[in-house]
C-alpha cells in the first residue's frame, strides 16, 4: 500500500477532505521525526514504537585483506511494534 | 516517560497545534491513520508512508528447534514478523544529526566510563597491531636509516660540486656516494642546476642545501625500497649461482667414476642378464667343492661369503651388492663356474662363494683388469650358450 493509497482511505474511514488528510499526515510525520531528532521515541498506538538504537563503535576486520577499521558508532531508527499486532497479523 | 517517549496525547496536541485543526479532527485522523496502517499490512503486506518509512511485514518461515531440557524436537511455527526500514533521508538524518543525544540526556557521568572503554579498546586494537606490524616495521627501519644516508650523501653532494675548484680530495670521496644516489640525482631538478652554476659558487650554495632537504625527502622512501630491492635481488642470485656451482662440482666428482664405468662397459660390451632361475633342488654337499685353481687362472683365496642362490637373484645384483659395480659379476662366475654351468640358469640353492677382489681387479682403468674382465665376460658368455 501507498502513501497515495493510505491517504484515500483515511479519508473514507473519516470522511476528512483528503486535502486535510494529506496536510495531517504530513505534519504528523514532520512532528514524528523531529521528536525523532530530538532523542525521543514516538510511541504510534496500537503498532509499535518508533526509537532511536545507538549502535556502539565497533572495529572490523575485512576478510580479504585483513585490514582493520572501527566502524563509528551512530544512532538508528528502530521500530517496536506492539505485540498485540503481531498477534493480530499473525491469527490468519 | 514524557521525556524520553511521545505519547498518544502528546503527539495529538502537538498534531492539533501545528495543522490547525480541531482536537476531534486529529484524534480521528489519528485513529484511521493507525487502523488503516494495520489494514494495509494485513492486506498488502506493506505500508509505505512517505517522511517516515515503510512497514512490511515479513514472513519467518518454520523451524525446527529442541527443548533444552528435554532434549524433544519441536517445530517453531513460522509467523509474520513486522519489520519496519525507515526512508533514506530519514535514516541519514537520524544516523548523522542525533549525535548520542540519548546518552547525554540520560546521565552525564555516564559518559567517562563509555570514554575510558573505547580508549581500552583502541589500546587493545593498537597492540594487536603492533603485534601484527612487527616483522613489517624491523624490516622498514634499515630502509629508513639507508634513505636518510642517501639523502645526507644528496645534501653533500651539490657542495662537493661547488667546493670542486678549491680542494680535489673531498670530491673523489664524495663521489661515490653521490654515484650511490643516482637513481635519485636524475629525477631531482635541483642536482642539474647545482652542477650549471659551480662558477658562481656564493649563490648555490645556500640555494641547494635548502632546497634539497625538503625535495628528497618525499623520494627518499621509493628510492630506498628500490635500492634494497636491488641488494636483495643481487644477493639472491649471487647465492643461487654458489649453489649452483657447489652443485655442479659435487655431481661432477659423484658422476665421474659412474662414466667411466659406463664409458668402459662401452667399450667391453656387457650383455643384459637375463638369467632365469629354475626351481629344484640342490644338495647341499656342493657347497664344499673347492675351487679349480687353473695356473692362469685367477685364485681367489679370501671369500667375504658363500651365499645361496634363491629365487630372482642375479649373479651381477650380487655383484652389484658387494663390489659396488655390476660389471663384476663375471668374478662371481669365475670363482663359481666348477659348478655353474650356465651363469644365467644358477639353480635355486645353490651356493654361491663370494671372494675378496684387490683393488686392482676392481680397477677398470687398467689395460690387465679390463682384459681379464674381458676374458672371464667371454668365458660367461660362452657357458650362457650351454
Amino acid at each position: 500500500m501507498l502513501t497515495k493509497d493510505l491517504i484515500n482511505r483515511i479519508a473514507g474511514a473519516t470522511g476528512l477532505p483528503k486535502k486535510q488528510v494529506e496536510h495531517l499526515l504530513a505534519t504528523h510525520n514532520a512532528i514524528i521525526r523531529e521528536t525523532l531528532m530530538d532523542g525521543k521515541a514516538v510511541q504510534l498506538p496500537g503498532l509499535g514504537t518508533l526509537e532511536i538504537k545507538e549502535r556502539k563503535e565497533r572495529a572490523i576486520v575485512h576478510p580479504r585483506t585483513g585490514e582493520r577499521t572501527v566502524i563509528p558508532a551512530k544512532n538508528q531508527l528502530a521500530f517496536r511494534p506492539v505485540v498485540n499486532l503481531k498477534n493480530e497479523l499473525n491469527k490468519q | 516517560m514524557s521525556d524520553s517517549k511521545l505519547g498518544k496525547s502528546e503527539l495529538r496536541r502537538a498534531l492539533a497545534a501545528r495543522a490547525g485543526s480541531t482536537e476531534q479532527e486529529t484524534k480521528l485522523f489519528l485513529d484511521a491513520l493507525n487502523a488503516q496502517i494495520r489494514e494495509g499490512l494485513k492486506q498488502d503486506k506493506q505500508v509505505k508512508v512517505n517522511g517516515i518509512g515503510t512497514f512490511r511485514l515479513q514472513n519467518m518461515a518454520p523451524r525446527e528447534s529442541m527443548n533444552i531440557n528435554t532434549g524433544e524436537r519441536i517445530t517453531i511455527k513460522g509467523y509474520e514478523k513486522i519489520v519496519f526500514a525507515p526512508e533514506a533521508g530519514v535514516k541519514e538524518l537520524i544516523e548523522h544529526n542525533t549525535p548520542m543525544k540519548k546518552k547525554n540526556a540520560k546521565q552525564v557521568t555516564d559518559e567517562i566510563n563509555p570514554l575510558e572503554k573505547l580508549g581500552e579498546q583502541a589500546d587493545e586494537i593498537v597492540g594487536i597491531l603492533a603485534d601484527l606490524g612487527q616483522s613489517p616495521a624491523e624490516e622498514e627501519k634499515p630502509k629508513k636509516t639507508k634513505g636518510r644516508k642517501a639523502a645526507a650523501a644528496k645534501a653533500v653532494e651539490p657542495k662537493a660540486e661547488t667546493v670542486e675548484l678549491k680542494a680535489e680530495k673531498p670530491k673523489a670521496r664524495k663521489q661515490p656516494a653521490a654515484k650511490q644516489a643516482k637513481p635519485a640525482e636524475q629525477a631531482e631538478p635541483t642536482t642539474p642546476a647545482g652542477q650549471t652554476e659551480p662558477v658562481i659558487p656564493a649563490e648555490p650554495q645556500p640555494a641547494a642545501p635548502v632546497e634539497l632537504p625538503e625535495a628528497p625527502k618525499a623520494q627518499e622512501a621509493p628510492k630506498s625500497e628500490e635500492k634494497k630491492e636491488k641488494n636483495h635481488f643481487l644477493r639472491d642470485t649471487l647465492i643461487c649461482v654458489i649453489i649452483l656451482l657447489l652443485l655442479l662440482l659435487v655431481g661432477y666428482f659423484f658422476l665421474r667414476s659412474q662414466i667411466s664405468n659406463w664409458l668402459d662397459s662401452l667399450n667391453n660390451p656387457q650383455p643384459a642378464q637375463t638369467e632365469v632361475v629354475v626351481e629344484a633342488e640342490e644338495p647341499a654337499t656342493a657347497v664344499e667343492t673347492a675351487a679349480p685353481a687353473v695356473p692362469e687362472e685367477i685364485v681367489y683365496d679370501k671369500l667375504i661369503t658363500t651365499e645361496r642362490m634363491h629365487r630372482h637373484s642375479r649373479l651381477a645384483w650380487m655383484a652389484f651388492r658387494y663390489y659396488g659395480d655390476k660389471q663384476f659379476w663375471v668374478y662371481l662366475y669365475d670363482a663359481n663356474k666348477d659348478h655353474i654351468v650356465n651363469p644365467d640358469k644358477i639353480v635355486v640353492g645353490t651356493p654361491i662363494r663370494v671372494p675378496q677382489l684387490t683393488k686392482e681387479q676392481m680397477d677398470t682403468t687398467l689395460p690387465a683388469t679390463r682384459a681379464t674382465l674381458q676374458r672371464l665376460l667371454e668365458q660367461g658368455e660362452e657357458a650362457k650358450k650351454k
